[in-house]
């Protein structure tokens, strides 16, 4: 749920990069704050372990210049992949907008993908959401490596909702940008729409 | 997402007013309002100079886990919590459902003050949050809001910027 702050004018999002251990979450966050203009950007906060798996969080909030008076700003996580932290997964989409789900493209991941891919829609409906009411982007990573599935195979597998899909390197960052905008556009336009059905709806 | 929260300016005066009286009995380092999910809703900063949303973020993080902690200990819910640090201490205390406050202060301050005074701030602060006068407006601008954020994202995460943006 976006939170509309008309008092501070500015419009607040939650845009959460979910998906299977060693995906490649971090490595895609860790490449926007690497590469984005340094004025959008705030601090790349991390909680992991000793062995940088990521054991919470990742936070890297942007903001984006005033249109009409408002600001933008959106605030990316990404969950922990390892099935043992799905109470943290849980609390981390809280309140999430967005959703840009990392594939991990090799062939013998498949299985983590697809269970990773069901405790996301599981999770979401424990909270009441669902991957159909949010912005939602496939970002299928990991493309530099030669044992993974044809991009066509992952859609059929893994894109139940026939959202967008973004071939990605995140080591490289090719294909990272690109899944991000496509989401914070999806989050956008679904914000207008949400207004235009409830106008004066204060919630 | 047809259920965003809109916050009017009323909401926040309102709120602000109560922040000012807590702000002036505690004279704390920091005062916050968050939400669940980890947005900063207003602030007093006083002497605090780091990330605003880093705090956020990492203290609704922070009481989120450890509701569910004492949910899985002994079944009960938790809607304060206290961390004792080095200089600061930190007490985060639930206003509404999706709304968190948060105290940072000193040594020169008692828990117990800080306790009694969160415990007061509570009621007004929810209503300050909860009963807007105004019917919240839908967002400014409409289509062109949307058009030209859609435009700013657009540069921001050009492809090219991708490739060559600043290390
Ligand atoms: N070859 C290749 N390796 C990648 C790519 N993306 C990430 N990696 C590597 O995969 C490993 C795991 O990446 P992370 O970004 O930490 O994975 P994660 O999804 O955050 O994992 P968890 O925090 O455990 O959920 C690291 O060694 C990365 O360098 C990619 O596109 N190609
Ligand atoms: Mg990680």
């Amino acid at each position: 749920m976006a939170l509309i702050n008309l008092a501070a004018g500015e419009i607040n999002y939650k845009i959460v990069y979910y998906g299977c251990a060693l995906g490649g979450k971090t490595t895609s966050i860790q490449h926007v704050y690497r590469k984005i203009t340094p004025q959008v950007k705030g601090k790349l906060v991390s909680i992991a372990t000793e062995e940088e798996r990521t054991l919470y969080f990742d936070f890297l909030p942007l903001t984006l210049e005033k249109v009409r008076g408002l600001k933008t700003r959106f605030h990316l996580y990404t969950v922990p992949g390892q099935p043992q932290y799905n109470a943290s997964r849980k609390l981390v989409i809280q309140g999430v907008d967005g959703i840009v789900f990392v594939v991990d493209s090799q062939l013998e991941h498949l299985d983590e993908n697809i269970e990773a891919y069901l405790n996301m829609w599981d999770n979401l409906a424990d909270q009441g959401d669902s991957p159909l009411d949010l912005g939602l982007v496939m970002q299928f990573n990991k493309r530099d490596l030669t044992n993974v599935f044809p991009v066509n195979d992952l859609n059929e597998l893994l894109n139940q909702t026939g959202s967008p899909a973004v071939e990605s390197c995140a080591l490289t960052g090719e294909g990272v940008f690109e899944a991000l905008r496509n989401v914070t556009k999806q989050v956008i336009a679904r914000t207008e729409a949400a207004e235009e059905m409830a106008p004066g709806s204060s919630r | 997402m047809g259920n965003n929260r809109t916050l009017v300016s009323s909401q926040l005066d309102a709120a602000m007013q109560v922040l000012d009286g807590l702000w002036t009995e505690l004279a704390p380092r920091f005062l916050g309002l968050i939400t669940t999910s980890g947005h900063m809703l207003t602030h007093v900063a006083g002497s605090f100079r780091g990330s605003v949303d880093s705090l956020a973020s990492l203290a609704s993080g922070s009481f989120a886990a450890t509701r569910q902690l004492t949910l899985l200990m002994d079944g009960c819910d938790l809607n304060v919590m206290y961390q004792e640090g080095c200089d600061v201490n930190i007490y985060i205390s639930q206003v509404t459902e999706d709304v968190l406050l948060v105290i940072c202060f000193g040594k020169g301050t008692q828990l117990g003050k800080v306790r009694l005074m969160a415990g007061r701030a509570k009621e007004p602060l929810a209503l300050a949050l909860e009963s807007a006068d105004e019917p919240a407006a839908p967002v400014p601008g409409g289509d062109d809001y949307a058009r030209g954020v859609s435009q700013a994202i657009d540069e921001l995460l050009s492809i090219e910027g991708e490739q060559s943006g600043t290390d």
